[in-house]
């Protein structure tokens, strides 16, 4: 009963969108290109500068063979090859070993001499940065900063996101524990002298098991790039307990290091609630973003709340605190300008610019249902999943209250049943160039398809927004793909492409519109 | 609806159920902080096994004696220096019992006083520190070393014989953070295993005693400065790999077990013999276990598994409790909140004449027993089983050298099955009493003679609920139960 009343009114709001404009023609170029081995894991940068993003993908042996795991290089071109897209003479690969062996991690960013984009790993041997030619670089005195993150044989090699320009020169700085000691942090600056240890260090848990004799469990501690005072620099904030704490580390730090946060802010909602019945969850989730554009961090929470021992008791509760989200005295949150409850648990709580305005709108993706779509799902039949999207108001400087849109789409049962549960869908793309987000779905993974985003016409019940028209019908793929999927600008042409993959194949779908 | 159906079922067990017996004692130990593990050792060398709780950062002791069950409180009560990350019992100072402790200052002597002092083995640094707790570890080896782990393996120090050092590889594995603020990088670094063993080869050439471990794609084993390797890469990169002496050569076999929701797979390989080189020394040349000994392949979700001796024939046996994830344990887990758990053991026959097999492709003894289940909802749809099962299977509670099996079979009671000469437990077994479950999450239970008379007390360990999202938690109870003896 309760799952019927939104259903109506989704069938309702279908029966009344407005008829789709005489659409352009919406053309795809589809492409196939099989690499050597299992893919791991694929990101999308502009290596050479060139106006097009390439795409760094990373291999490991199939099943039952031995070897290095690869970094492989594919360079984009403005004409793609017939068939494949990428072309396997442009390839460039390196074997993740010798030198690289017992690397941990890798990440992209800016830190060549002038700026240039490198692909860096980290690990206890120093840091080594490689070109687009996927050739290691030689290393200077920067370089031997040591890591706690590192690999064991046969591992795999983690992709790292502590990167960012934080002092605005247009060189990125990384930052990363430190082989030595507790992991305290370190950021590495574009010179050795910017270089700065901070007090944040990572957690460490010891521990024996019958297979293993000793364990260092060492949880490094999440710092996110942040100007949460809008002065045009960015801070370094992460979480310690119950408070922000927040390194203006491109400032003079006049104290001797190990530098200390300078800003520390309190957040009173995360104290634990002494007389929380057991069975109770409280579970606060935190973002930082500046959804507003006004130049300043936001906060955002998204609070799961209900009983584990019911089903359909819980829910997701969106708290926007809006930048400076500080008092004057620097010490203080301010107050929530907006609560938005959904139900079931926001999976991954996304904020995308929706409509064109230029402020970040939120979606939230949950899975719901009754006990028999739990039951249903246990004998073998794909979830649904409900995407529910806000628009920000900028008026009211926060978020709409009521829904945007309101969508389901179907999810891979393997996802939710390995407890994964990775993104299948994204609405931060407009594909068609008509101002409004389109929805890339790979749902149940056996192909990808875009629906076109279509306002409502009028008034009348239901939410503004729908995703109605196949923009893309679904482009089935055989072998199955993979939970993942990114979107980058592949040919230059100021239109974004796809990219989704299976385990040895990847799926590129170019957009042929001209601007 | 529901109690329509419990109470024929509660009349029942009513009638089935054999009487508690009245001699059964239990004793409540006074326990505060949460504690985080548990070890049987003799900590002052009166020759009775102490009980020793971790609770954060101090160790708490309740010191066993012959023919007398402790008192409620501790008897003594360590607080480890804030740099300690291990702790193992050393052996006893002047005065009183000791602990030593391995931290970022290096390996430190602990007295009952809680003061501390450097070790004689110098200065042993591990680097880090695990601020919460302090975690149990056996850095002591049978006959007089002391295992230390280095940066590139470990170090075997006795007292007035030279140093074995003892490289292997190191694993580490690097874990992605998710999208929030509260999300880690995960950085998990571990040292192997180390079995002390015998040499891999026949005779006596080399100082004793071997090393043994599993590092990276091989079995490793070092004697003196002579290494062998036993290269194991035909090993699936998945799963679990543990030495033990299956065969009783003192040469530790590999187990390698793998498991899914619906089954586990134990496959046994046995360490042979290291053939000399040309020369009749040592082998240089990696070796190559021989085929798998034995496959055992279980039905069932695997819940726990543990390789004790359950006949006193100085072998180990293998024990091992599934739950069947079918039709009828999900329908009496959703609505009873109890699942049907099978305990099986398999003997071990390696020696016994005519056996190839370790272990028997069925089980020597199998008991069924019903187990508590919590079903909570995840955030996505999602059902998530809390096993709430209590299991021994270490305990001898009769004093008959065999092992008995207890099982919690209802929020206030255990059942003990005796052991059988045969192997494997009778097939009645008898019921004790204990506090009820009540709110607890769980109970632990632990094989402890408290009172040096070769009979088993059991030790429980309520396990607090722990609240989610906001790490509260209600304090955890501890008794020592006495089965009528």
């Amino acid at each position: 009963m309760a799952r019927r009343t939104p259903l109506l009114i989704a069938v309702a709001a279908l029966l009344v969108l407005a008829p789709p404009a005489p659409a352009e023609a919406f053309e795809t170029g589809k492409y196939r290109y099989v690499l050597e081995g299992r893919i791991r894991a694929m990101r999308a940068a502009d290596l050479d500068g060139d106006g097009r993003a390439e795409l760094v993908v990373l291999t490991e042996p199939e099943a039952g063979e031995t070897g290095p795991e690869r970094l492989v290089i594919l360079r984009s071109k403005a004409t793609p090859k017939r068939g494949t897209f990428f072309d396997a003479a442009d390839a460039r690969s390196l074997a993740l070993d010798g030198p690289l062996a017992n690397a941990g991690a890798m990440c992209i960013g800016r830190f060549g001499p002038k700026g240039e984009m490198r692909i860096r790993f980290l690990g206890p041997d120093g840091m080594t940065d490689v070109g687009i030619d996927a050739k290691p670089l030689p290393r200077t005195k920067r370089h031997e900063t040591k890591s706690l993150l590192r690999r064991g044989i046969g591992r795999r090699i983690a992709i790292w996101d502590g990167v960012a320009d934080l002092d605005g020169d247009g060189k990125d700085e990384v930052w990363m524990p430190a082989a030595e000691g507790n992991g305290q942090i370190v950021v590495v600056g574009s010179t050795r002298t910017t270089s700065k240890t901070l007090t944040l260090e990572t957690k460490n848990i010891g521990s024996t098991s019958d297979e293993q004799l000793l364990v260092r469990n060492a949880y490094v501690p999440r710092l996110v790039p942040t100007d949460l005072d809008g002065d045009g620099m960015r801070e370094l904030t992460a979480l310690e307990d119950e408070t922000l704490l927040v390194w203006q580390v491109t400032k003079v730090m006049s104290a001797p290091p190990p530098y200390s946060a300078g800003i520390r802010i309190p957040l009173p909602f995360l104290a634990p609630d002494p007389d929380l019945p057991a069975e109770q969850t409280r579970t606060p989730r935190i973002q930082l973003e500046d959804v507003d554009g006004d130049g300043t961090t936001d906060l955002l929470v998204t609070l799961i709340t209900g009983r584990r021992d019911k089903l359909g008791s819980l829910r997701t509760t969106l708290f926007h605190y809006a930048g400076p989200i500080m008092d004057d005295s620097l010490t203080k949150l301010v107050k929530p300008s907006v609560r938005i409850d959904t139900e079931s648990v926001a999976l991954h709580p996304t904020f995308v610019d929706l409509d064109g305005d230029g402020d970040k709108d939120y979606v939230g993706d949950s899975i719901r249902g009754t006990l028999a779509d739990l039951l249903a799902q246990m004998m073998g039949r794909d979830p649904v999943i409900t995407y529910v999207g806000f628009r920000f108001d900028a008026k009211q400087k926060t978020y709409e209250t009521t829904p945007y849109f309101t969508v389901e789409r179907r999810y891979a049962l393997s996802q939710a049943m390995s407890n994964v549960f990775a993104r299948s869908a994204w609405i931060d793309t407009d594909f068609d160039g008509d101002g409004l987000a389109d929805l890339l779905d790979i749902g149940d993974l056996t192909g990808v398809e875009i629906l076109r985003a279509v306002p409502k016409q009028g008034a009348g019940p239901g939410d503004p927004l729908g995703f109605a028209e196949k923009l893309m019908p679904k482009v089935p793929v055989k072998d199955g793909l993979v939970a993942d999927g990114l979107v980058a600008d592949l040919t230059g042409d100021g239109v974004m492409d796809i990219v989704v993959r299976s385990n040895t194949a990847l799926y590129i779908v170019v957009p042929k519109r001209s601007r | 609806m529901r109690r329509a159906a419990w109470l024929p079922l509660l009349l029942l067990l009513a009638l089935a159920s054999p009487p508690v017996h009245a001699d059964d004692h239990v004793l409540e130990l006074e326990a505060d902080g949460q504690i985080s593990q548990l070890r049987r050792a003799d900590v002052n060398g009166d020759g009775v096994e102490d009980l020793l709780l971790g609770a954060g950062r101090e160790v708490l002791v309740w010191s066993g004696a012959k023919g007398e069950l402790p008192e409620p409180k501790p008897r003594w009560r360590f607080v480890l220096p804030p740099t300690a990350s291990f702790v193992d019992v050393a052996p006893p100072g002047n005065p009183g019992p000791r602990l030593a402790s391995l931290g970022r200052e290096g390996f430190l002597f602990v007295n009952a006083q809680s003061k501390a002092q450097p070790g004689t083995v110098g200065r042993r640094d591990l680097g880090w520190s695990d601020r919460e707790r302090v975690t149990f570890l056996e850095l002591y080896q049978e006959g007089g070393g002391l295992l230390l782990p280095t940066p590139t393996g470990f170090e075997l120090v006795r007292e007035g014989r030279e140093t074995v050092r003892f490289p292997v590889d190191i694993d580490a594995t690097v874990s992605e953070a998710g999208p929030f603020l509260e999300d880690t990088t995960d950085v998990l670094i571990s040292h192997p295993q180390v079995v002390l063993g015998a040499r891999p080869w026949a005779g006596t050439i080399g100082p004793s005693p071997t090393l043994w471990a599993l590092s990276g794609t091989s079995l490793v084993a070092q004697t003196g400065d002579m290494r062998t390797t036993y290269d194991v890469s035909f090993l699936p990169g998945d799963g679990d790999r543990r030495l033990l002496d299956l065969d009783g050569d003192a040469r530790p076999d590999l187990v390698h077990r793998t498991s899914t929701n619906f089954e586990a797979s134990y496959v046994f390989f046995q360490t042979p013999e290291a053939k000399p080189g040309a020369d009749g020394k040592p082998p240089t040349k990696a070796q190559r276990p021989g085929p798998a000994n034995t496959v055992l392949r279980l039905s069932g979700h695997p819940i726990e598994h543990d390789f004790v001796d359950l006949n006193a024939d100085g072998r180990l046996d293998f024990v091992a409790t599934t739950i069947e994830i079918d039709g009828k344990n999900t329908v009496a887990a959703l609505t009873s909140g109890t699942v049907r758990a099978q305990t099986r053991a398999f003997l071990n026959r390696a020696g016994t004449p005519g056996a190839t097999r370790w272990f028997a492709s069925e089980p020597d003894a199998n008991v069924t027993s019903e187990v508590g289940v919590r079903i909570l909802f995840t955030y996505a749809g999602q059902i998530d089983v809390q096993r709430q099962l209590t299991i021994v299977v270490d305990g001898d509670y009769d004093g008959d050298g065999l092992l008995d099996l207890l099982i919690r079979t209802g929020p206030k009671t255990l059942t003990i099955w005796p052991g059988t000469k045969q192997g494997g437990w009778a097939a009645e077994g008898r019921e004790i009493a204990i506090p009820p479950l009540g709110a607890y999450a769980n109970i632990e239970g632990y094989a402890y003679d408290a009172d040096g008379d070769g009979k088993d007390e059991v030790f429980l360990l309520y396990r607090a609920v722990h609240r989610d999202g906001t790490g509260t938690e209600t304090r955890e109870r501890l008794f020592l139960v006495s089965p009528a003896k």
